[in-house]
């Protein structure tokens, strides 16, 4: 079907879905190229609802760098909602990109955003619905290249059946490399036969993962014994690709007509993190530390309200508070925007009476809630996660809060970390009623406290990684007592479905294995998975049965420290030896500082030399490296 | 100082889906971005002082949207639409601009009627479409049920003319009542009256009626 008939039956299905603006595009600042006159078409897809996918920062990047190319194309395509898939498939319609309304078997290159493992199913969705063969194994010169990026593809191989290439890390500089190689070779090959050397030659740019490349071994146990390449010349291990200094930040973000997500611009003001919280994915796989210049950061702003107009500019990073010039930024930015009606957010911030400082400082008419992630309730605990703060700091910071006239705290927790008892279950509860007692101090009834009580899931690239998914007998125990504790007045709280975060565990823990059971829950008609009205864990639980796999071999076992694991051959930069290291102080109570004050090690630095020697000494945090040093290394 | 302006604006196919809160939203971000000093509401919870004359039901287009906004400073009108052209959306664009007194009625308040000229998918021919129309007119009154509640549509209906008909299609122009308290008319249920509840239809605004 041509972009022509799919725009006609559009007018007969739109007018019968649910918020029908989230399939027309035509948003401010889309870009729609001439189709016909732009040699190589990409199409950027998110694997959930356009809400959520308009507010993804990686896709708003990527999709900036490829229509800047000259004969490049980039447009969008997300999950159609369950309504609006019955009518694309009663009508016969394929699924389609916004901008040009191309059916998605028509581009060449299919950009997968994999943020999380829950949205896998939704991928199989949209291959199916563009009519582009959901195996990798079964497509041919007739079909797109499918490539896919984001944090949960730090462990690609639960969907390498699906996908021909992942792009490992940072995709600013690879995006473009892809697209290159794939152009030169289609244009080149006379004889129409491009597929295989497309795929071999993406294998040889850095970061580039391309599954069918590498042989899977395991033994008689069910543990991976090995990953190996099966052609010469591809790598045996795939480091991530990083970006030596963070490129400019994109200002032309696409507006869009509906209610979205996040309703705002965003600028990174930093990546990567310092704090070396042990269960935190985001804080190992986006090392090293890179900080966005003030001045940068101020002029981004100001083309972001003239190009954008959104009300709203979040200031984005893991750690708000540890980026160096903060208080020199928060001061220009509420300077120059007070007053304006513009709303600055400034989320991740420490929990120390200087973050209600710089929150005050862009405080702008509405006053919404104060957020702290403590994740743990206790100081022993605190200490086991590499996330210390005393609890007099947590009160001291709670009640500046709220004698600054904020009426409302959210705290973050997490239950089921490593060890942890239902006394620290407990704690979680006191600590939360202890902030409520001083805000009813200032606010008496207004006072609000909000408990996000999420569930811990040991993520691959972490030092927690040997550890186990808590047992769903103690999940339940532990979420009964949060439930019973918060009853009263003044709480309130949210929580993560046992069966959510097992999905997540055994998905993100997985192996090749997966592959088949992804495919097979699809067909029992999972789809959606990470939204709880639709997550059907018994068409899950089925699935691994028929291919005799079990969901608590993945989630639920120690792991002992030699073993290897599925994402053992994706470099992060950080070394198992380090995260093994970090593991051991954990059991031993031990903290490390933030690694600006001291250097572990963990890595990062050999493993980036090279780019490390070319840049600036304040691009990073890390400490600059010496070229004697690499010298010795080469020998 | 404040002074008020008077745009009448299109909207085409392309933003037929955009609903009513969408689009105030989309406005106050098209006047931030074309940089006009727009008043806001005092209070805890400032509000621009943007208002429409009525909302255009989803799924319709329009060649006489009509809104008010309040600046700060006075401006020239072919100035405003200047700064406003490269600002809009695909699909929205400026039909005029005037400067309105300050203390002139509220939009909502002084309109009465919302004229629409429809076409529906229709085998029918002129004398049948006429036929309905004329049951339609001479009906003492129609009652509908919209979300749960019982009305009559047939007092909100103020004309119906049968513009054209061919072979697969009828169009008809039909003015109802758009007015605070007296009640306001829906296109589509007026073509649900007369039959044509499931049938494709594009629905055109062409023209808003304010008491003079």
């Amino acid at each position: 079907m041509d972009a022509t008939s799919i725009e006609k039956n559009l007018d007969r299905i739109l007018p019968k879905v649910d918020k029908p603006a989230r399939y027309t595009g035509g948003e401010f600042n889309s870009i729609a190229k001439n189709w016909e006159a732009t040699p190589f078409h990409a199409v950027l897809a998110f694997p959930d609802i356009y809400e959520l996918g308009m507010s993804n920062l990686g896709l708003a990047i990527l999709y900036d760098i490829l229509n800047r190319q000259p004969g490049v194309l980039a447009e969008r395509v997300y999950t159609p909602w369950p309504d609006m898939e019955a009518q694309l498939r009663a009508a016969s319609v394929p699924l389609y990109s916004l901008e040009t309304k191309h059916p998605l078997s028509e581009f060449d290159l299919i950009g997968f955003s994999l943020p999380y493992e829950q949205l896998y199913t939704n991928v199989l969705t949209m291959l199916d619905l563009g009519g582009v063969p959901l195996l990798a194994s079964e497509r041919d010169e007739r079909h797109p290249i499918v490539i896919a990026g984001g944090h949960a593809t730090y462990n690609p191989d639960p969907m390498a059946d699906f996908i021909d290439a992942f792009v490992i890390g940072e995709g600013e500089e690879v995006i473009v490399e892809v697209v290159e190689t794939i152009r030169e070779i289609k244009s080149r090959v006379e004889s129409g036969e491009w597929r295989a050397e497309v795929l071999r030659r993406l294998a040889d740019i850095p970061g580039v993962y391309v599954p069918r490349f590498y042989d899977v071994e395991y033994h008689a146990d069910g543990t991976l014994a090995s990953v190996t390449p099966n052609v010469e010349g591809v790598p045996a291990r795939v480091t991530k690709r990083i970006t030596p200094i963070l490129p400019p930040p994109v200002t032309r973000f696409i507006v869009p007509f509906v209610d979205v997500t996040h309703n705002r611009a965003v600028v990174e003001i930093q990546r990567g993190c310092t704090r070396g919280c042990r269960f935190c994915h985001a804080g190992m796989v986006t090392r090293p530390v890179r900080e966005r210049p003030v001045e940068e950061i101020l002029q981004a702003i100001d083309a972001m309200v003239r190009e954008t107009g959104f009300e709203e500019v979040a200031l984005l990073s893991l750690s708000s508070s540890d980026y160096s010039h903060i208080s020199e930024l928060v001061r220009a930015i509420g300077d120059k925007y007070s007053g304006k009606h513009l709303s600055i957010s400034l989320p991740s911030l420490r929990i120390e009476s200087f973050s209600v400082d710089l929150a005050e400082m862009l405080k702008e008419g509405r006053q919404t809630g104060f957020t702290f992630a403590p994740e743990a309730a206790t100081e022993a605990m605190r200490r086991r996660i590499n996330k210390f703060i005393p609890d007099q700091q947590m009160l001291d910071t709670a009640r500046e809060v709220f004698a600054r006239g904020w009426r409302t705290i959210k705290l973050y927790f997490m239950i089921g970390h490593p060890d942890e008892t239902l006394d620290d279950v407990q704690a979680i509860a006191d600590l939360a009623k202890a902030v409520l007692k001083e805000g009813r101090k200032i606010h008496g009834k207004a006072a609000q406290v909000n408990i996000g009580c999420s569930t811990f899931v040991p993520k691959p690239h972490t030092p927690f990684q040997w550890t186990a998914l808590d047992s769903e007998e103690s999940i339940r125990a532990k979420q009964s007592l949060l439930k019973r504790e918060f009853r009263g007045p003044g709480l309130k709280l949210s929580w993560t479905e046992p069966e959510q975060t097992l999905l997540e565990a055994f998905l993100s823990r997985g192996d090749r294995r997966l592959g088949p059971v992804i495919l097979r829950a699809w067909q029992l008609g999972s789809k959606f998975d990470a939204w709880d009205e639709h997550l059907n864990i018994a068409a899950w639980k089925q699935a691994l049965a028929e291919h005799r796999l079990d969901p608590e071999f993945y989630a639920r076992r120690p792991r002992p420290m030699a073993e290897v694991f599925p994402w053992d051959h994706i470099d992060i930069g950080v070394r198992k030896k380090y995260l093994a290291q970090d593991y051991q102080m954990s059991q031993a109570g031990e903290t490390r500082v933030d690694c600006r004050e001291r250097c572990f090690a963990c890595g990062i630095l050999p493993a980036f030399n090279h780019l490390r020697m070319n840049t600036p000494a304040e691009a990073w945090e890390c400490p600059p490296v010496e070229r004697r040093m690499t010298a010795l290394r080469d020998e | 100082m404040s002074n008020r302006y008077r745009i009448i604006f299109t909207r085409d196919r392309t933003v037929r889906f955009v609903g009513h809160l969408d689009l105030a939203k989309t406005w106050e971000r098209v006047l931030r971005r074309a940089d006009l000093p727009v008043a806001f509401s005092q209070g805890f919870h400032p509000l621009p002082k943007i208002t429409f004359a009525s909302a255009l039901p989803v799924g319709c287009t329009s060649e006489a949207e009509v809104m008010d906004v309040v600046l700060t400073e006075p401006i020239a009108p072919s100035d405003m639409a200047a700064r406003l052209a490269p600002a809009l959306p695909a699909g929205i664009a400026i039909a005029s601009i005037t400067e309105v007194p300050l203390n002139a009625p509220a939009l909502q308040a002084a309109l009465r009627w919302a004229e629409y000229v429809v076409t529906v998918e229709t085998d029918e021919t002129r004398e049948q479409v006429e036929s309905l129309v004329q049951t339609f007119l001479a009906a003492p009154s129609l009652m509908r049920e919209r979300r749960g509640k019982s009305y009559d549509l047939r007092p909100l209906a103020l004309s119906l003319i049968v513009k054209a008909v061919s072979a697969s299609s009828a169009q008809i122009a039909m003015r109802l009542l758009a007015d605070a308290s007296a009640g306001t008319g829906r296109p589509d249920e007026v073509l649900a009256a007369l039959g044509w509840a499931d049938a494709p239809a594009q629905i055109h605004r062409r023209e808003l009626g304010f008491e003079t």
